[in-house]
């Protein structure tokens, strides 16, 4: 795999605060999603990457080059901060010029390439008016679309979709996944609320506390968690008889039977034989099941669990 | 499964009378101050070099008792009304500026408090805070210099005293409105302490540059007020002062830029 | 980034800046200094006795001496300040072009901004006392004003722009400087007071003019240009470093 960042045993401070505590992590190419509750160090990883903060100790290579102090990389990195900083007196399309002149962008190249841009992200009709009177949802994507002017491999969004109401959020959540699928950009995106990352991106970071809790795909990290135990319900008629059986079998941790006798919640340390056992239990008892699911294989689970320990 | 309540429980304790809550915003005021290390280091600067000078000369030069001339001079020597202003913009800096910056104003005013009270409340704890280098110092100052006196007329020297007393209070008191009326005119705090100080400073500019024709004119700068007045409050010879022009001067300096604090206080309060 | 490329970011920066400063609300304050500097002038062009050195005194007192640092101060230190307070900054640091180079940007932005307020505010405030008291050499007199006020907004912008770089509250620093630092310091007897910009751009103006208290200043007039020009170069390298090596967070 090729490495889009690499951060190895970093950390950085700020005075007595901790943003990121010995954090290690190698992102590859596609959209990643960097996870973590409020204050667990996204934004500070970001700012690390974009090399306007350095890191206290440990290395950082961004497309293989240390970010601090090395504005030519940037030519290789759009950037979308989860602040707003657009400057309210200008419109949309003024500011857009003023982003690619300062890329070294100028003339009928650059207005061209404003308004692809301004394509890609649905703010062609809006280009004109006063960033002021902008949107948060517009907002985010002339932020987006600063980002993408100058055609970089590399995005990084830090919580592009905050603020934003369901609807955007899901404009900005298929426009990341065209980006990388139609467009081809790597992106790194960041997020507090974990099933919008699980819709843009299985593969994952969790970052808790300036640590890197796990990495990986979704499902790779639960698959590893074996000593955790997973959660399954099942539904439909004879629960009783089949919790009976169940109770018997050493995969078992516990059954919750609902107080309809329609439901059943069983713990498995064993997820594998437990489904492997599953139609002969059936059988055997009789009952008809309507649903069975596994209540854990989202990434809210996983991130509870993990940060538990 | 109901919903597990939070362990809310209404509040069951004193609360401050409607009328003295002005207090509490006075009263943050002054601590927020001092805990402002540019303010502080600007403060113990000001004072080292306007007060304890004045105050380790005064009382060790033989004098008979203290004299009303003499306070009268080291309260309006040049630096310490420099000292003055500059504290005086930025102790008023921030304080409505920034409620205006972050809205916190409709705070205030959603909590039952009046524009009144509000601004009553801004306006103490900036007099205070002033009041600690117009009006504490002087009072040490003329203290020491009476407690050192060879002279027996002490009541002479009390007289002085209560007199500094009305003087510290009243610089602070004449400079206080001019630094809230800029402070409520921007909500950038830079440009409401720059503001505070240009306003005064550029007065005392043009009547300097008036002055050498007419010494009227001398009368627009704050700085020639407080000397002024210093004079008029400390009972001494006010007769080449022109009365007519020092009124007018002092409630130019203190009515209207009070009033147009409380108006865009209105004006805030209702989201304009 | 190219030469061409970097000239193109540099071009975008300053042109932004520039236009930031000149519609900033801060034009009403601008126009009110430079009307009340004209209303003083007229009046005292009114006055008996009204001369060259009166023009010279009233010049160097209001402009050179107050508006001038007063306004560089209000917009040379919160030009870069409030960009990163606001992290409108980002758009600059997160581009391919140095640090040091932006930095330059928008010094001279700054700088250009200022010479043409402070030019336009001298001619206007000669004008209004020469427009009743026409005398030789009145153009001379403004026209050395003027070189004065544009070598001064080099100086002040590279000052106050540094503070804005180093320090959360740049106007603390800024006022001290103009009031304490030149105004006291400054007319101390001896060679103190020579470490002011005010007393180099006096020397220089009084190789300029002679009339008013500013020609009996003395000096090398070529000097006080070179050393303010040194002071503002080292300014403007040591701003630009500290910008580059400056933690944005």
């Amino acid at each position: 795999m090729t490495s889009i960042v690499e951060a190895m045993s970093i950390s950085k401070w700020y005075g007595k605060v901790i943003g990121l505590n010995n954090f290690s992590i190698d992102v590859g190419a596609g959209i990643t999603g960097i996870v973590g509750p409020n204050g667990a160090g996204k934004s500070t990883f970001f700012k690390l990457m974009i090399g306007n903060i350095r890191t206290n100790v440990g290395q950082l290579k961004v497309l293989g080059e240390d970010p601090w102090r090395n504005p030519h990389q940037l030519a290789n990195i759009g950037f979308c901060p989860d602040y707003d900083f657009l400057p309210g007196e200008l419109k949309g399309r003024e500011y857009l010029r003023f982003v690619g002149g300062l890329h070294g962008m100028e003339g009928m190249a650059l207005n061209d390439r404003i308004n692809e841009v301004l394509e890609v992200v649905s703010m062609t009709d809006s280009a004109d008016r006063g960033i002021g009177g902008y949107s948060k949802g517009m907002k985010q994507r002339m932020k987006i679309a600063g980002a993408l002017l100058h055609n970089p491999p590399l995005l990084l969004l830090d919580e592009p979709l905050s603020g934003t109401d369901p609807v955007i959020r899901k404009e900005i959540i298929d426009l990341i996944k065209d980006l990388n699928k139609v467009h081809g950009h790597d992106v790194i995106v960041s997020s507090h609320v974990l099933h919008e990352i699980e819709r843009m991106t299985h593969q994952i970071a969790l970052i808790y506390k300036g640590r890197t809790v796990a990495s990986g795909d979704i499902s790779e990290i639960r698959r590893l968690m074996s000593g955790h135990p997973h959660n399954i319900v099942l539904e439909g008629s004879g629960m009783v008889e089949l919790a009976k059986v169940l109770v018997a079998k050493d995969f078992i941790v516990s059954v919750e039977l609902r107080p309809d006798r329609k439901g059943m919640v069983v713990k498995v340390d064993r997820p594998d034989a437990f489904f492997d056992a599953v139609p002969n239990m059936v059988k055997e008892t009789g009952c008809e099941l309507l649903r069975m699911e596994s209540m854990d294989d989202d990434l809210e689970s996983v991130f509870r669990y993990l940060v538990r320990w | 499964m109901g919903i597990d309540p939070i362990g809310y429980k209404p509040w069951n304790g004193r609360r401050t009378e409607h009328n003295r809550r002005f207090l509490v915003i006075a009263e943050n005021i002054v601590w927020e101050r001092f805990r402002s290390k540019p303010f502080l280091v600007l403060f113990i600067l000001g004072a080292i070099l306007v007060h304890v000078f004045p105050l380790i000369f005064y009382s060790i030069m033989p004098h008979s008792e203290l004299e009303a001339d003499l306070m009268s001079g080291y309260m309006g020597d040049g630096l310490f009304l420099i000292f003055n202003i500059t504290l005086v913009s930025l102790i008023c800096a921030d304080l409505i500026s920034e409620d205006f910056r972050s809205n916190s104003i409709v705070l205030y005013l959603s909590k039952a408090l009046q524009p009144g009270r509000y601004l009553l409340g801004k306006w103490l704890g900036a007099m205070v805070v002033l009041c600690l280098f117009t009006l504490v110092p002087p009072m040490l100052v003329a203290t020491a210099i009476t407690a050192t006196q060879d002279g027996s007329d002490y009541l002479g020297s009390l007289a002085v005293l209560g007199r500094t007393f009305l003087a510290g209070a009243w610089t602070a008191l004449l400079l206080v409105p001019v630094g809230l009326m800029m402070s409520a005119l921007t909500s950038k705090r830079t440009y409401a302490g720059v503001g505070a100080f240009m306003f005064l400073f550029i007065l005392t500019i043009i009547a300097g540059v008036l002055g050498t024709f007419s010494s009227d004119w001398q009368l627009l700068s704050p700085i020639a007020v407080l000397e002024h007045t210093y004079d008029f409050l400390f009972g001494l010879d006010v007769s080449n002062v022109n009365s007519v022009l020092l009124v007018p001067m002092v409630i130019m300096l203190t009515v209207p830029p009070m009033w147009i604090v409380y108006q865009r206080i209105l004006r805030k309060g209702v989201g304009k | 980034m190219n030469g061409r490329s970097n000239w193109v970011g540099l071009r975008s920066l300053f042109l932004l800046s520039a236009k930031k400063l000149l519609l900033h609300r801060r034009w009403m304050v601008v126009v009110l200094l430079g009307a009340m500097v004209c209303a003083v002038m007229g009046y005292g062009a009114s006055q008996d006795l009204a001369d060259m050195d009166t023009a010279s005194d009233m010049m160097d007192l209001l402009l050179l001496t107050f508006i001038l640092p007063v306004m560089a101060l209000i917009y040379g230190a919160s030009m870069i300040r409030n960009e990163i307070d606001d992290r409108s900054i980002v758009q600059v640091v997160s581009s391919p072009m140095d640090r040091r180079l932006s930095y330059l940007g928008y010094f001279m932005a700054l700088s250009l901004v200022l010479m043409v307020l402070m030019v336009i505010i001298t001619a206007a405030a000669g004008a209004s006392f020469f427009v009743m008291n026409w005398e030789d050499g009145a153009l001379g007199l403004v026209l050395g004003y003027v070189l004065a006020m544009c070598v001064g907004a080099l100086a002040y912008s590279s000052l106050f722009l540094l503070l804005g770089v180093v320090l959360k509250q740049p106007i603390y620093l800024g006022l001290f400087y103009v009031f304490i630092w030149e105004g006291f310091v400054g007319s101390i007897p001896g060679a103190i007071g020579d470490y002011t910009i005010r007393h180099q751009l006096r020397v220089m103006v009084s190789g300029l003019v002679d009339s008013g208290s500013i020609a009996n200043v003395g000096g090398d007039p070529w000097s006080a240009l070179l050393i303010t020009m040194v002071l503002t170069a080292v300014l403007v390298v040591v701003g630009a470093f500290l910008l580059r090596e400056k933690e944005i967070a």
